[in-house]
């Protein structure tokens, strides 16, 4: 067996326990500088691993490869900027414990990103949130409202998980499997209202675990408080992975298309997206702290995402896979970019961390000036054809409303947007919050990633276009 | 009647009674403590749940003891968390912390 047919034939299994190990050495036993160079290492071998799988074409999931690289891509340029921050952010005992659970939160978040076995994705989202609860609490020490909101994400990721094992049960006791594949095929042979409960567990699940709206706000909370140097794992990674899943769950729940019970789930989608573009836009307003901003915004893109995929047809679920790619790198930008401006004491980001950033970080508040345009979904951004299919999918469908809200959630943003170039070019950093840190330069791939995909693709969307087709194919079983 | 055929016909009532007695507890109790406890009972009613209806073969055994150990694991990092709260806020009531953490914010912002 030669390396590349090793790579493909284990790539899931290398993607998901690969970092899940390391992690658990890093935390046990492992010094900082060893610490940092073993997740490097990581990070080189998660992009490697998941671009093989990707370009190799030889997935028999094109959803789950193509997840799968852009969570690698989103992962590995985070961890590149995470050893830097980290080390002015604790110290030299507390570093590799925060980079060990950081790297059991991506492990994890791949496996469930990939996995076709609901159990398996309970186990692998619980493994993640425990790790993301463990990663927010090491901030305690500097800020007491780090424990509620940590102590809420546990108390989430068990609740959720609770429910979320309720539903595969259900589904076990009416397929007598845990393969979507063999529950697919089970359930359209033979519909019973057993398959559709544990489809609206498991969905409900999945909804807290991704911080869906309007389960958003323990997501929020724990995105305002978490280490900045992993933070991108905890706002972007462990969320998009989750929901990738609900996706796949969704999935199972049309395996009858045109029933009452396919339609009901459909409508009952719409109705979230809808709230989550409306909540996430209103509360990105409004948020005081910067990584809060884009937890809040992620939630719209989520929003305007489950529009698409309920809609149906192949267009609607290419549209939520494009939104929630395009949503990813604006994410990206936003988080990394509020490390390379965060005050110098405190686990939080406030807003006013923005003031004056062009002057002392221009390619940092360039890159973040990208990703404000992208939230507006504004033309030659990613995220407006992913917006535009969306719309398209629901005006199809005849959801007039869902459209508007995608609209008006767009014109939210220019709002957001607005607030964040005012800050970054037209105000002073005060003195309170001290200059910008030093480190910028290993946050770069990051933000060189995030913009470039958002501009790239805004400009010709062809390559990921095609890729979100494949997967909404596979999905649909669309010819 | 055996006591395991027994619980297969009383299972799903029960299920359902601790799952949302759990989660109606983790979501809605004033008391910190308390929600961890919901959280921990709707756990327990689903990992049952689980054994009761797949029987518990060898298959899914080392699944279900990774979801124990997960549960456990959550139980304990909750519990390390909660001792810190009461450290931080004085004390686990819900509302108590709520006042604390705005608190904090409007200081924050004051500062900013």
């Amino acid at each position: 067996m030669s390396a590349l047919e090793f790579i493909r034939t284990y790539a899931a299994t290398l993607l998901s326990l690969g970092p899940i190990a390391v992690g658990v050495a890093l935390t046990v036993l492992a010094g900082a500088r060893m610490a940092v160079a073993a997740s490097l290492a990581v990070a080189l071998g998660i992009v490697g691993v998941a671009l093989v799988l990707a370009l190799s074409g030889a997935s028999a999931d094109p959803l789950g490869a193509g997840a799968m690289a852009l969570l690698a891509v989103v992962a590995a340029t985070a961890l590149c900027a995470a050893g830097p921050v980290l080390s002015r952010e604790f110290d030299r005992r507390t570093q590799p414990i925060a980079l060990g659970l950081a790297l059991m939160a991506l492990g994890a978040a791949l496996g469930a990103a990939q996995t076709r076995d609901l159990l398996r994705l309970v186990i692998f989202l619980m493994t993640g949130g425990i790790a993301v609860a463990a990663l927010t609490s090491l901030s305690v020490a500097r800020e007491r409202a780090v424990a509620p909101a940590a102590f809420t994400a546990v108390l989430v990721t068990v609740c959720a998980g609770a429910i979320a094992l309720c539903g595969v049960g259900l589904f076990y006791a009416a397929a007598g499997a845990f393969d979507v594949t063999a529950i697919a095929t089970s359930l359209s042979a033979s519909p019973g209202r057993e398959g559709m409960v544990a489809a609206a567990l498991l969905i409900a699940a999945l909804v807290a675990f991704a911080g869906v709206a309007p389960a958003h706000g323990w997501a929020a909370d724990v995105a305002a408080r978490t280490p900045h140097g992993t933070a991108s794992i905890v706002i972007v990674v462990a969320r998009i992975a989750a929901f990738v899943a609900l996706i796949r769950v969704y999935g199972l729940t049309q395996a009858v298309t045109g029933s009452g019970a396919a339609t009901a789930f459909a409508l009952g989608c719409a109705c979230l997206g809808a709230i989550g573009v409306v909540a996430g836009s209103l509360q990105a307003i409004g948020a005081s702290d910067a990584r809060r901003l884009a937890a809040h915004a992620l939630t719209a893109q989520f929003g305007c995402a489950l529009i698409g995929l309920a809609a149906g047809g192949a267009d609607g679920a290419v549209a939520a896979l494009f939104v929630v790619a395009a949503g990813a790198m604006t994410a990206l930008a936003l988080v990394v970019g509020a490390a390379a401006a965060r005050p110098q004491l405190g686990a939080a980001a406030p807003m006013s961390a923005l003031d004056g950033l062009a002057a002392q970080r221009p390619f940092v508040a360039a890159a973040m000036g990208v990703a404000a345009f992208g939230l507006t979904g504004a033309p030659l951004t990613a995220a407006f054809l992913g917006k535009w299919l969306s719309i398209e999918a629901a005006l199809a469908r005849g959801w007039y409303w869902a459209a508007a809200a995608i609209v008006l959630a767009s014109f939210a943003a220019v709002f957001v947007a607005g607030q964040i170039i005012e800050r970054m070019y037209f105000r002073e950093r005060s003195a309170q919050i001290g200059p910008a840190p030093a480190g910028a330069l290993s946050m770069a791939p990051a933000l060189l990633a995030a913009v470039t995909a958002t501009l790239v693709f805004g400009w010709n969307g062809a390559a990921p276009l095609e890729a979100a087709r494949l997967a909404a194919r596979a999905m649909t079983g669309a010819p | 009647m055996s006591l395991w055929s027994l619980g297969e016909r009383a299972h799903l009532p029960l299920v359902a009674v601790l799952l949302i007695a759990g989660v109606g507890l983790a979501a809605a109790s004033r008391d910190l403590m308390k929600r961890l406890l919901g959280a921990g009972v709707a756990m327990f009613g689903a990992v049952s749940h689980l054994v009761v209806v797949t029987g518990a073969p060898h298959a899914v055994g080392a699944a279900m003891l990774a979801v124990v150990v997960l549960a456990l694991a959550a139980g304990a990092l909750g519990f390390v968390i909660l001792v810190r709260i009461r450290e931080g806020f004085g004390g686990v009531d819900a509302r108590m912390v709520r006042a604390g953490v705005e608190d904090d914010a409007a200081q924050a912002a004051l500062d900013s």
